[in-house]
């Protein structure tokens, strides 16, 4: 019990103190829209695309710097889309890791700013080999580590080739009992799977967790071959049922 | 209809041949019960268009099977939830066909849903602790009481002797008996429970066994199967999902819905449908012989008669068993107020338990457990149908092939609303076949129709409340529903009997309800 109450307290302290850090040079700013896309490769790294939509009509000063909550471990160098000005790195304090994003002074009005970069280790592809039927499983948890709320929050997970969802495991929030959608939405987007998931508004330490299992499409052929020899010697071997001397007793 | 209806009443007509004197000793033999235990499976001769499918069903399920399995994943489903569906429509074409006996299927169903990592093993395996089948192993404990005392006999006599002039109104009698009980007891299974060994003796008074099914066993058991199902549909309290779907319709549209709104708008289609049933069941589907509709009893209903006399006043067994069984009717009829009077809700289940538990007590109870009638099979036949319901809901391939039928039936603005309101009410009525659970469909259906509602300007009332209306006509199958398991057990009709019966019934409540929707709806105000 007190383990646990020093590490809640341990993480709110860590959150104050990473809102101190990264917060305050980005104090006025609104995050409107954070959206993340992960395009997964079949080696367990992924493609990350990161936009946000910023707006600064609260500061009174001109913003330059502001922070982003940071999900991944591993990641390649930053960049960003719409301005080559724009620099990202990424800081961690009591094990919160969040993208200290620099770009021209705004003041005041909305900037959109999209971050790419390299994730490595998403997932362990020799998970294949020992876990059940040969999948893998993922886990995807987004934290909102700023002081501020997050307007609306989306997370697109696109699967590798030759891979689908093989089930949800674990959804956080959870859905309600009687909640008539899913909090998740699966679809067929250019020839790959993609799971999403959408949350608004995000406010200050509210997470997001998506756990599920990849598993490849293609299916055993074994499985076709023995359903069909099956029922051609079912028709074979019990021919006799419908002979009209005979009486099935079932 | 006129040749079917001239036999029945040629055959009441000769219900009382005077000259025939009964033998005590034969009445006593017919009904005997013991002879019909539930837990018997019974062996029955296959007409030639049931050989036939049974042939063909085996290799048209794995067919089925393997085309559902093998085809490419579609975007909103998971591999999972594929080969749910695929296993599903294997143990559906089974179930039906009947290539192997019921439980059977439901046993390979369960083995395919770990094989294929459609459901998780212990989920799998957690299937049979479920309520419901705990609700049926007590509540067959139950109604073995009213069997070993005679208490059932006693009923059934008294029943056929008042209302056995014919055939036909003995199944009145019944259909009106399980009006009563609906608005009374909400828990469809126990009302179920609570008329089976009356229909078993009266069953068995017609000459209709397990062993030698016979269209009257036919329709009686399956009007009673529609009865207690259409009827919980005419009462706001009938059922839980119809609790749901009123506070579906109050949160997302703000519209209320009173206890009365509820059973002057669905009473009347139920009533309607269960008169129709009536009459098309004994007449058209399953028409009654003169050696169906006549008492298989010498000397017809006096001796039957006089066999009631011979029986003399309840019992001391008799009376402990009406007391029992009536704490437990109590139970589940209060169930509102346990609340206020306990401190907590005693379900359905747990009262029944209570009721089994007084039943096994050492000389206060009734019962021996090897006196105990519990059909083991329909259990596994019944877990089987629930994991496969359940991995249907979880996997959520369930929500998706009602996703993509709404989208494919691409509803905009320019539809006419009785084209939508009708659409709406045969996909309702229809979807009761791939569900195992009334509350299931309502999470996933309701709160569609309300959206459609609500995105093209109708009140949420006008689709929702006819579309909640349909969620208790779940008559199509034994897998459907519990009381449709339990009649099931009984094995006066097949699969495909109760298929012919419930998918008939289903299409023409379909109609009634457009024809209500249009007319009596209109004018409470329901239906613009």
């Amino acid at each position: 019990m007190k383990k646990v109450q020093w590490k809640t307290m341990r993480f709110v302290l860590a959150l104050l103190l990473a809102g101190c850090w990264f917060g305050v040079p980005g104090f006025g700013l609104e995050l409107r829209e954070l959206a993340e896309s992960i395009q997964l490769n079949a080696d367990g790294t992924g493609n990350v695309e990161i936009r946000a939509l910023v707006n600064a009509s609260g500061s009174t000063l001109p913003v330059q710097t502001f922070a982003l909550p940071c999900s991944f471990k591993d990641i390649g160098p930053v960049s960003c889309a719409e301005m080559a000005s724009v620099t990202a790195t990424v800081a961690e304090i009591e094990g919160i890791r969040q993208f200290q994003v620099t770009i021209p002074p705004l003041a005041g009005g909305e900037s959109r700013i999209t971050l790419q970069f390299t994730a490595k280790g998403l997932f362990d592809p020799q998970k294949k080999e020992t876990e059940d039927f040969g999948t893998i499983p993922v886990t995807y948890q987004h934290v909102n580590t700023l002081p501020q709320r997050i307007g609306s929050y989306s997370l697109r997970i696109i699967l590798p080739e030759g891979q689908a969802v093989g089930g949800i495991s674990e959804v956080i929030p959870k859905p309600g009992k009687n909640d008539p959608q899913l909090p998740y939405t699966l679809s067929w987007e250019n020839q790959r799977y993609t799971v999403s998931m959408a949350l608004a508004p995000m406010k200050t330490g509210d997470r997001q967790l998506l756990k599920f299992r990849l598993k490849s499409t293609a299916k055993p052929m074994i499985l076709l071959a023995a359903g069909l020899v099956i029922s051609l010697l079912y028709l074979y071997f019990f021919r006799d049922m419908v002979q009209a001397d005979k009486d099935v007793i079932s | 209809m006129t040749t079917a209806t001239t036999t029945a009443i040629e055959a009441d007509q000769t219900l009382t041949p005077a000259t025939n004197e009964a033998t005590e000793q034969e009445l006593d033999e017919l009904l005997d019960l013991d002879k019909h235990r539930l837990s018997k499976v019974p062996k029955k001769k296959a007409t030639n268009s049931e050989k036939w499918m049974k042939y063909l069903g085996f290799p048209g399920g794995i067919l089925l099977f393997l085309l559902i399995y093998f085809l490419p994943t579609p975007g909103g489903l998971t591999t999972s939830g594929q080969a749910v569906l695929a296993c599903f429509g294997l143990g559906l074409v089974w179930w039906v066909t009947e290539p192997l006996p019921t439980y059977v299927t439901s046993l390979c169903l369960m083995v395919a849903l770990v094989f294929l990592d459609g459901w998780e093993e212990k989920l799998v395996l957690g299937v049979l602790g479920l309520d419901v089948i705990w609700l049926n192993v007590t509540a067959f404990v139950l109604s073995s009481i009213l069997v070993k005392t005679n208490l059932a006999k006693r009923i059934a006599l008294k029943l056929i002797v008042r209302f056995g002039h014919s055939a036909r109104s003995i199944m009145m009698a019944f259909i009106l008996l399980q009006l009563a009980l609906a608005p009374l007891i909400p828990a469809t299974a126990a009302r179920a429970v609570m008329t089976l060994p009356i229909m078993l003796v009266i069953a068995a008074i017609y000459g209709a066994t397990s062993d030698h099914p016979t269209n009257f066993g036919r329709s009686m058991f399956l009007q009673n199967l529609l009865g207690i199902n259409i009827f919980s549909s005419g009462f706001m309290t009938g059922s839980t999902a119809n609790l749901i779907c009123i506070s579906f319709i109050a949160s997302m549209s703000g519209e209320k819905v009173y206890y009365t709104d509820w059973m002057f708008a669905a009473l009347p289609v139920a009533c309607t449908t269960m008169f129709l049933a009536w009459i098309i069941g004994p007449s058209f589907l399953f028409p009654l012989s003169k050696a169906d509709a006549t008492p298989h009893i010498k000397g017809g209903i006096e001796a039957l008669d006089r066999q009631l006399e011979k029986m003399g006043s309840m019992s001391f067994a008799e009376k402990k068993a009406a007391i029992l069984f009536g704490l437990v009717i109590f139970l589940w009829v209060t169930d509102r107020f346990h609340l206020a009077w306990f401190g907590f809700e005693i379900s359905a289940v747990m009262a029944a338990m209570l009721g089994a538990i007084i039943t096994f007590l050492p000389r206060l109870g009734i019962l021996q457990w090897n006196e105990a009638d519990i059909p083991w099979h329909l259990m596994l036949f019944s877990a089987g149908a629930y994991a496969g319901g359940l991995a249907l809901d979880h996997t959520g391939a369930a929500r998706w092939a009602i996703n993509l039928l709404f989208q494919y039936l691409h509803i905009t603005k320019d539809v006419n609303f009785w084209v939508l309101y009708s659409g709406i009410i045969a996909l309702l009525m229809f979807s009761h076949l791939v569900f195992t659970s009334k509350t299931m469909r309502t999470i996933i259906m309701i709160p569609f129709v309300i959206m459609i509602a609500k995105q093209l300007g109708y009140s949420a009332v006008s689709l929702a409340l006819p579309a909640a209306f349909t969620i208790d006509w779940v008559i199509g199958l034994p897998i459907n529903a519990k009381p449709n398991v339990i009649l099931f057990s009984t094995g006066q009709y097949s699969v495909l009997d109760n298929m012919k019966y419930g998918i008939l019934m289903t299409a023409i409540g379909t109609v009634l309800f457009i024809v209500f929707g249009m007319t009596w709806f209109r004018f409470l105000g329901i239906t613009p």
